[in-house]
């Protein structure tokens, strides 16, 4: 066990921790990146392309707008562009994992940044915020999501007939049922329902009137700043 | 450029800007050390984070959805297993898109 910096712990147990916990939704990622892969394979995309982009930019939703918009020339503009749009929500979630980065030296910090997705900050947040002071959870959950999209959308691309529909398995809801019970382990208090309101109201009116997924960050910061204003002196 | 190149051009382009969104927020706490107004607002904002994901879906959604949501929540209060609970969520959604 390797002591980080105010009580942060980093250790290869916390590692294995976030891959176990993190495997269902790692196979139900690999799944949609074979999706991915066959579409890819429809536009035009090599092997080396597929596998470059899952493996340095790993952020799903973003990598199936590109891959849509790909044709020559190459809309270049458009594809950086729905990239920042529909990532700008991990700048919120890697703020509140604060107190397990915080705790870490720049460069393992980084390395965790890297990883950062919706599930595995999902998983993450919860976990430090049942008291875990082992960071190593969020780059064990991390890397076995990173294995099965990498390698998911590369099979995809090279097997493309043998890939499923991934919604005849509802597994594009399996994100939503993550969340949802993620957020009842967070106890969301009576008081709260308001500014949650406030949260999914300016969600849906932003997603009708922004680009790629500027709703998700802008709608989760108005009611995360209601509630804070309105928490004032009390813990919430 | 050769369409190739413009390729790899714009993959490194996709990483760099993903990056710099999944650095931004750690960056910004390690450098501004929040204040307890800040402190509480990033208490809070995990939960809001979470709303704001499932919102979309559940409102383009229909009767499947609703119904996987339903059940990932009361399987999940009864259970407090998250394994069972996404298992029993999305095999609702599959039964009830097959119907």
């Amino acid at each position: 066990m390797t002591a980080v910096s105010a009580g942060v712990v980093f250790t290869r147990a916390g590692v294995a921790d976030g891959a176990r916990t993190a495997l269902p939704l790692a196979v139900g990622a690999g799944i949609f990146a074979a999706a991915l892969g066959v579409l890819a394979a429809a536009k035009g995309l090599g092997m080396l392309e597929m596998g470059l982009m899952s493996a340095l930019v790993f952020a799903g939703a973003s990598q199936v707008v590109a891959v849509e918009l790909w044709a020559s020339p190459l809309p270049m503009a458009a594809i950086v562009i729905a990239t920042l749009a529909i990532n700008s929500r991990h700048m919120l979630m890697g703020a509140t994992l604060a107190p397990w980065l915080a705790g870490m030296r720049t460069g393992p910090a980084l390395a965790c940044c890297f990883l950062l997705v919706d599930e595995s900050w999902a998983l993450s947040v919860v976990r430090m915020r049942e008291g875990s002071r082992d960071a190593g959870f969020l780059i064990g959950a991390g890397l076995a999501l990173y294995g099965f999209w990498v390698g998911g959308s590369v099979l995809g691309l090279g097997f493309g007939a043998l890939v499923p529909d991934p919604a005849r398995f509802g597994l594009d809801f399996l994100g939503v049922a993550v969340f949802l019970c993620l957020l009842l382990l967070l106890r969301p208090a009576r008081g709260e329902i308001a500014p949650f309101a406030v949260t999914a109201a300016a969600t849906v009116a932003l997603g009708a009137l922004l680009p790629g997924k500027w709703n998700v960050l802008l709608g989760a910061l108005a009611g995360a700043l209601v509630a804070t204003a309105g928490s004032r002196g009390r813990r919430t | 450029m050769s369409a190739e190149a413009a390729g790899l051009v714009a993959i490194a382009l996709m990483a760099a800007v993903t990056f710099a969104t999944r650095a931004a927020g750690y960056v910004a706490v390690r450098f501004a050390r929040p204040g307890p107004a800040v402190e509480r607002f990033l208490r809070t904002a995990p939960k809001h984070l979470f709303v704001a994901l499932v919102t979309p879906a559940l409102v383009a959604g229909g009767a499947a959805e609703w119904l996987g949501a339903a059940t990932a929540l009361a399987v999940m209060a009864a259970s407090r297993n998250l394994l069972l609970s996404i298992t029993a969520a999305t095999a609702m959604v599959a039964v009830t898109r097959a119907l």
